[in-house]
């Protein structure tokens, strides 16, 4: 694969154009934390940060989209899909993040085609960058410490200054040859430079979960009587901030409104979330998962048991965003490693 | 036919009203699909034929206690509306400062002097469905006008509107709010509170102050503990805690540190 090296300056610079052709989303300083946000100068991106509130998976299905729109005034109700298909460069979309993406489009966009998320989805264009971690990422024990695809471009920050690229599409190199004059062709000096900030990266990250990743479907389908969930649901909030701060989380509700006149109306899809007290309860008032240690389960076994077993890859990316939000300390890497424990515990 | 709507005022600001108000774009639909009989915040003329009654206000005084049955008895829905109609509001502090028997003697001549202690009686103050039974219920100080509309769209329609049974937590994520707990350490009571009011105040860095209500299915214990570890005193949460809640802890019968 060609590589190609760029200085700050020229990616500045192929960045100010990107931005008069593209509409262009980064992360951005939001008080002491980052969010995705649209940017018009790219001194304000900040592409490397940890961690932003949501993650970039809302440019492809945001937090609430209106699906369709509706009239009432004829014989017979007449709708029409609303589509957005505009595109989006998000500039610092993170390996954990680029998976998450992956791990969406399995469900909204496999064998049951979303046309709504896929309209958005293959309009985004993926500007990957390497980042650094903070004490709440454990991409290493997932998986995604390193993005294969997923990407059109992929900058990694070498010691020397600058980033080296990587082409991960076809639409990647076009964007390339039109927008990034300035970056040179790099040999396998910068390919160690690459490698070297990985390195670096792997060994900075300080969370890890204490079994390989495969074997995790078969240590959550063992633990389902476990007493780790009951002692996590004793102080859950149900919050559900977890859910929705998660990059591989897609569950929704869908809600109608009408005008007050009764003539017109639209049919709005809003996140939801299987961590909320309300989320499983069903017409007729029986609530499916109606305790925090039973929602706990669920969610926690979407990500390594459910979902892994049916698309084989887990459906956490090790972003720590649950973590980060949690504020009784729920974390996937420390349930995961008590269920681990418990286990051993069990077989010695 | 368009149904009509009388607005009736309790123990309040009479901010709530205001709220409605001020749904300044949604003005002319509203009155295009309700007929107002009754608003003293906008106009003069009443009627005492409604089918629709907006009560704001709590419930705290004998009087206020036989104008709500007598709106009780005429009115085919009531709509509580406000934190003061929703939960006995700020109102309901005073609950603790006295006894119902002597009807808070001592805080009304506090309050209005020897004259008022003649003539104003006081029950504890109560939200509007612990008297009389509602079918809706506004919650928020003052209500979110978003919320407001869709409650008058969905009785319009003639049909449920949408329940907020989870925490305020929903819409800090939904509108990507850097969690004020999280971030700055405060005394934050969106873990326990009800959405609805699109975390208006946590959009700005204030914390919830948990105007909307405790959620039944609040963990109160970890909440509290979890405002501990932040650094504030036990009085200090109690006080969050019945600041906008005092009526509210005791029917859900909440724990205080």
């Amino acid at each position: 694969m060609e590589l190609y090296k760029i200085d700050e300056k020229g990616l500045a610079e192929a960045m100010a154009r990107v931005m008069e052709d593209y509409r262009v989303v980064a992360p951005v300083e939001k008080g002491p934390k980052h969010v995705f946000d649209d940017i018009e100068d790219w001194s304000d991106a900040r592409p490397m940060a940890v961690g932003t509130v949501l993650p970039p998976k809302k440019y492809a299905f945001p937090q609430r989209e209106t699906l369709l729109r509706f009239t009432l005034t004829g014989e017979t109700p007449e709708a029409e899909a609303v589509m957005d298909d505009t595109p989006v460069v998000m500039a610092g979309v993170h390996p954990c993040d680029i998976a998450g993406l992956r791990c969406i489009d399995h469900t909204l966009a496999g064998r049951h085609f979303d046309e709504h998320y896929g309209a958005r989805r293959m309009n985004a264009i993926v500007f990957g960058f390497d980042c650094m971690p903070d004490e709440h990422c454990f991409c290493t024990s997932v998986g995604t410490l390193k993005a294969e695809s997923g990407y059109d471009l992929f900058f990694t920050p070498i010691q020397t200054g600058g980033f080296v690229i990587r082409i991960g599409t076809p639409r990647g190199r076009q964007l390339f040859e039109k927008y990034f004059q300035h970056a040179e062709g790099a040999g396998v000096y910068e390919e160690s430079l690459e490698a070297d900030f990985r390195q670096r990266k792997a060994e900075a990250v300080t969370a890890h979960i204490d079994a390989p990743v495969d074997d995790l479907p078969e240590v959550y389908q063992e633990s389902m009587d476990s007493e780790v969930w009951d002692k996590w649901g004793a102080v859950c909030f149900s919050c559900g901030s977890c859910s929705l701060v998660c990059p591989t989380c897609y569950c929704f509700d869908v809600q109608d409104r009408v005008s007050l006149d009764g003539s017109e109306g639209r049919r709005d899809r809003i996140w939801d979330a299987c961590t909320l007290p309300d989320f499983a309860t069903v017409a007729g008032g029986h609530d499916f998962r109606p305790t925090a240690p039973k929602r706990l389960i669920h969610r926690h076994n979407r990500k390594f048991n459910y979902q892994q077993e049916r698309y084989g890859e887990p459906h956490c990316t090790g972003c720590g965003r649950c973590g980060r939000s949690c504020l009784v300390h729920i974390n996937m890497v420390t349930v995961a490693n008590e269920l681990i424990a418990e286990q051993k515990g069990e077989e010695a | 036919m368009k149904p009509k709507v009388a607005f009736f005022s309790f123990t309040s600001c009479e901010g709530c009203q205001l709220a409605l108000l001020e749904c300044e774009n949604e003005l002319l639909d509203i009155l295009g699909a309700i007929d107002v009989v009754k608003f003293r915040e906008a106009m003069s003329e009443t009627s005492d034929e409604y089918d629709i009654a907006f009560i704001e206000g709590s419930i705290s005084t004998p009087h206020d206690e036989e104008k709500i049955k007598k709106i009780r008895d005429t009115a085919k829905v009531i709509v509580e509306f406000g934190a003061c109609a929703a939960t006995g509001g700020l109102n309901a502090m005073r609950n603790s400062m006295g006894t119902e028997e002597d009807h808070y003697e001592e805080l009304r001549e506090k309050v209005y002097g020897p004259v008022g202690v003649e003539h104003f009686r006081s029950t504890k103050a109560r939200p509007v469905h612990a008297v009389v039974p509602v079918e809706l219920t506004i919650p928020g100080c003052p209500v979110d006008r978003g919320h407001l509309l869709e409650v008058i769209e969905a009785v319009l329609v003639g049909r449920s509107p949408r329940q907020f049974d989870h925490p305020l937590c929903v819409e800090c994520k939904l509108n990507d709010t850097v969690c004020v707990v999280e971030a700055y350490g405060q005394m934050c009571m969106g873990p326990v509170t009800r959405a609805g009011c699109d975390s208006i105040c946590p959009n700005v860095g204030d914390a919830c102050e948990g105007c909307r209500g405790l959620l039944p299915s609040g963990n109160f214990a970890a909440h509290q503990q979890m405002l501990e570890e932040h650094g504030n005193s036990k009085e200090e949460i109690r006080l969050r805690y019945l600041m906008f809640n005092a009526y509210p802890c005791e029917e859900l019968e909440v724990p205080l540190p």
